[in-house]
């Protein structure tokens, strides 16, 4: 009896063991593979940083990298095709489960890591990005420069991935429990389509017609505008700016009794913002034009971009930032033009009432007066068995995806969805020898649209804003939603490259986007979007290089971590007037204000004050759009409160909740008293305790949202609406930062908030965080040859 | 050296050289394997030696790949995935190890040791 007992309790303990070893034990990922001493993350913790040797069988030539001492690989091909083999081959030793995460999340295959995120990937087929990416592919002609392109990197991809040996398996592989997926060329395109949808989807035509319904068309149309109510075009004018645009006007509130959904509160700050600016030659100390970019994006762990040098020998040779699942070097520069892009946030969504022959299996849709055959696909999810969780039946009319919301059926056309041409234009961009060629290769970009600047070494610059722009019927707003029934509605073309907003070697000297409006409406009122990001940034940087007529590749560095604010200059003084009026706490608070310079830097104790007003106003001034548990009919930004400060008695300054009458100066100097009175009850008295840097911390979290993988906490300087953007929750801000100087001796210097290795277990995979944080630029590498790179600047000599 | 102690040490170089050669499940063959051998002969301790040796194995490893670099950083990142503190994987390695020898061997022991008259040594 005694052997039975110890047999059984063997038994069952080695059940669980082996079962705890191959297979995910509640939060315990599988421990075998993860503990092995020989293969498991013991072998991760020596892996070297680099590769022995670029192993892709179908390489037709020699390839030579060789890394520099900031890891960032030389890849010296002697053609075109070799070397974005061998960069795809980089791209999948250093950041593998990047690439393949990224492309399930684009696929909507999430699921099959983790059934939690099933609705996830519904949401993503629902809008047509596999579905798209699919079309993308099986049109791609494999003969042109673009295909081989495509088709090369994918063989250095999967040449790595069949090099794998099992310790070479990511360590994110084995906390789930998963195994590295073959790599097909179609994830290039997944890829594409998931930063087209980072940058560029949206529904705010669904919530501007919630708001037209729940406020009036009025109301709706003064809070998400066709043209900004401040201006500070990206295009330069004739006349000075900033300005407030007189023709903006808010209407008296209101409320029609529709129901307006709501949306949760959000800063100021817009999620997808970036900067770019170049300065011409005449106003730069070494006579050559200087050029800056940082995009701003979700800054994660490993970083979205991959630093990177190619050169083949008469044919390329560019140096910058990849993003791994793609070939080539989206912002950077060559021995003849640099660039950089910033979002343009263009309107590039519309949606369509559709009637369909029948709600629940529909099969065909309303079309001039005729029943039009419906696409239909089946689209089908699996759990991490492989088990079919769910399957959904997904249509299409002419125009795209149909979506159901709020019980009505809707199509949407989406520029991301059609042939987006970057990798065209790329293959182009990287060979342009002059800014007007760069300008020739911008021209076929589609989607999404991006503001452009660029500088060659003959002393031109230049800014464009491309991508496709529909030509709407009727009045061409874009902001509503159309009668599906008639083609009459449907876009009518694209706006001609001739009409994309464009300024090249402007009289002032320099140019600049930092995603505001890219025109004035007054030069030009074509309907490009609405409800544009704020203009603070960029009326700051246009302050900023307005004011310097001898700029430096310092100066341009420092700019990008200005900790100046266009935003505060406008309220505070604003603030201060009404709060030394008010006198008591409100006056208290304002001397206070008046002792700022209005700087966020590290040590500022009066940024925490001021943003605790503009938080306090806009609740004051919006509490009409408010629905309750945190959610508003529309979070307008502040140059909507900026634009009313005009106007002391507009009706919208009224605090609803009280039984007298508000002014602005009442609604101002209440917010700054309850500012004074939560910052003391929140951080204690001033003095010590309210350090920028105590509050506004940058946070860049590992992909799977762990904490032992990602960095945390980071003191930084900066804040909403700065050059150098922190959002809320300190997640987003500069993802690349980049100064190129165009002389023919080329000087360039970089950073981003993560490290060239996806490998969490490398010294290289956050080692570039801290730089970043001081806003430092690293100057790079830039030989020609791999013998120029002296040992000293090898990461292994 | 005496025999258990020597019987030991051969099979936790076993232990090592099979995970090493193949994979971290040859670690439960060999603790079953040795169960079954030690019973079937008699032998003393058919579980506490391959649920030591697999402690040893697999700790030889670990220093071995201790060794090479990165072991710090490994246990302190895999120690705040998994919530130990940052020795906490040096121990719950071989420890691992060790349970999956050891249960392996308690099985084996317990299964044949039935048709068996009780060990005289």
């Amino acid at each position: 009896m005694t052997h039975w007992l110890r047999a059984g309790v063997g038994a069952v303990g080695l059940a669980v063991l082996l079962w705890a070893g191959a297979r995910p034990l509640g939060p315990l990922p599988p421990l075998g593979r993860l503990l092995d001493p020989a293969r498991g993350v013991w072998a991760l913790g020596h892996q070297p940083d680099v590769p022995d040797v670029i192993a892709v069988p179908q390489l037709t030539d020699s390839v030579r990298v060789v890394f520099d001492d900031r890891m960032v690989p030389h890849v010296f091909a002697r053609n075109t095709q070799d070397a974005w083999r061998a960069v795809g081959y980089l791209h999948a030793y250093h950041r593998l489960f990047q690439m393949e995460m990224q492309t399930r999340a684009a696929a909507g295959r999430l699921s099959e890591w983790n059934a939690d995120l099933l609705d996830l990937d519904r949401s993503t087929r629902a809008i047509g990005l596999p579905w798209a990416a699919e079309r993308d592919w099986a049109a791609l002609d494999t003969t042109s420069r673009e295909g081989r392109w495509i088709l090369a990197y994918a063989e250095g991809v999967s040449a790595r991935i069949d090099a794998l040996r099992p310790e070479d398996v990511p360590l994110e592989y084995r906390l789930l429990g998963a195994d590295p997926e073959p790599w097909h060329p179609l994830n290039t395109f997944l890829f594409a389509k998931r930063m087209g949808e980072t940058l560029s989807y949206e529904d705010s035509d669904l919530a501007y017609e919630r708001l037209a319904e729940g406020f009036g068309a009025e109301v709706a149309d003064a809070l998400s505008p066709v043209h900004a109510p401040i201006q500070s075009p990206m295009v330069p004018t004739a006349w000075p700016q900033p300005r407030v645009r007189r023709e903006w006007r808010l209407p008296e509130v209101s409320r029609q009794g529709g129901e307006a959904a709501g949306r949760p509160e959000e800063d100021d700050v817009r999620r997808q913002a970036s900067n770019n600016w170049v300065v011409h030659g005449s106003r730069t100390v070494s006579g050559h034009p200087l050029l800056a970019g940082d995009p701003h994006l979700d800054m994660s762990l490993p970083s979205v971009w991959y630093e990177v040098h190619v050169v083949v020998p008469d044919s390329l040779d560019v140096y910058g930032v990849s993003f791994p699942g793609s070939p080539g070097v989206l912002i950077g520069f060559t021995p003849d033009v640099a660039w950089s892009f910033t979002n343009t946030g263009a309107d590039a969504v519309d949606f369509w009432n559709e009637v369909l022959d029948d709600p629940d299996q529909p099969t065909a849709y309303r079309l001039d007066g005729e029943w039009n055959r419906l696409e239909r696909r089946i689209e089908t999810y699996r759990g991490p068995d492989g088990a079919e969780l769910q399957q959904d039946t997904l249509y299409y009319t002419h125009r795209g995806p149909l979506v159901r919301e709020d019980g009505r059926d809707r199509s949407m056309r989406w520029t991301v969805l059609e042939p987006q041409g970057f990798f065209e234009a790329l293959v182009s961009m990287l060979s342009a020898k002059s800014v007007v060629e760069w300008l020739q290769a911008a021209a076929v970009i589609r989607a999404p649209a991006q503001n452009g600047v660029v500088a060659d070494r003959h002393g031109d610059i230049a800014i464009i804003s491309a991508g496709t722009y529909p030509i709407r019927a009727g009045t061409g707003d874009g902001r509503v939603i159309r009668d599906g029934t008639t083609r009459s509605t449907d876009w009518l073309g694209f706006l001609p490259v001739a009409r994309w907003p464009y300024a090249r070697n402007p009289s002032q000297g320099f140019l600049a986007s930092a995603n505001q409006e890219p025109l004035d409406p007054d030069a030009d009122p074509t309907y490009f979007g609405s409800n544009w990001p704020s203009p603070w940034r960029a009326i700051r940087i246009n302050a900023l290089l307005g004011a310097d007529t001898a700029v430096t590749s310092e100066a341009m560095s420092r700019y990008q971590n200005d900790p100046g604010s266009a935003r505060a200059d406008w309220f505070v003084p604003a603030f201060i007037a009404a709060g030394q009026r008010a006198g008591g706490t409100a006056g208290g608070a304002a001397d206070l204000l008046a002792r700022w310079d209005r700087r966020y830097t590290h040590d500022n104790e009066y940024a925490i004050l001021f943003e605790l007003a503009m938080g306090a106003l806009r609740r004051a001034v919006w509490d009409e759009l408010d629905l309750g548990e945190g959610r508003r009919a529309w979070a307008p930004g502040d140059p909507y409160l900026a634009a009313l400060l005009a106007d002391s008695a507009h009706p919208w300054w009224d605090v609803r909740a009280t039984s007298r009458v508000e002014t602005r100066d009442n609604v101002l100097a209440t917010s700054l008293a309850a500012a004074l009175d939560t910052a003391v009850a929140r951080y204690g008295q001033q003095g010590g305790g309210w350090r920028w840097d105590q509050i506004n911390r940058a946070n860049v979290w590992h992909l799977l949202r762990l904490p032992a993988l990602s960095t945390r906490g980071v003191p930084v300087q900066g804040g909403p609406g700065l050059l150098n953007p922190v959002s809320g929750s300190g997640t987003h801000g500069p993802s690349w930062r980049m100064v190129v100087e165009m002389s023919a001796a080329r000087r360039a210097w970089s950073i981003y908030p993560g490290g060239q290795s996806g490998n969490p277990l490398s010294a290289r995979y956050a080692d570039r965080i801290p730089a970043w944080a001081d806003g430092r630029l690293e100057e790079v590498r830039l030989p020609r040859r791999p013998e120029e790179l002296p040992p000293e600047h090898r990461a292994q000599p | 050296m005496n025999r258990p102690v020597l019987r030991l040490l051969v099979l936790a170089a076993v232990v090592a050289a099979a995970t090493m050669a193949v994979a971290w499940w040859t670690t439960p063959i060999i603790g079953g394997v040795f169960g079954l051998v030690a019973t079937r002969r008699g032998r003393s301790y058919p579980v506490v030696t391959p649920l030591a040796a697999g402690f040893l194995g697999w700790m030889a490893l670990v220093v071995v790949a201790a060794a090479r670099g990165g072991a710090g950083r490994v246990a302190e990142v895999m120690g705040g995935i998994l919530g130990l503190p940052g020795w906490g994987l040096f121990l719950v390695t071989p420890l691992y190890g060790a349970l999956l020898a050891g249960t392996a061997a308690l099985l084996t022991a317990g299964v044949f040791a039935r048709n068996l008259p009780p060990a005289s040594a």
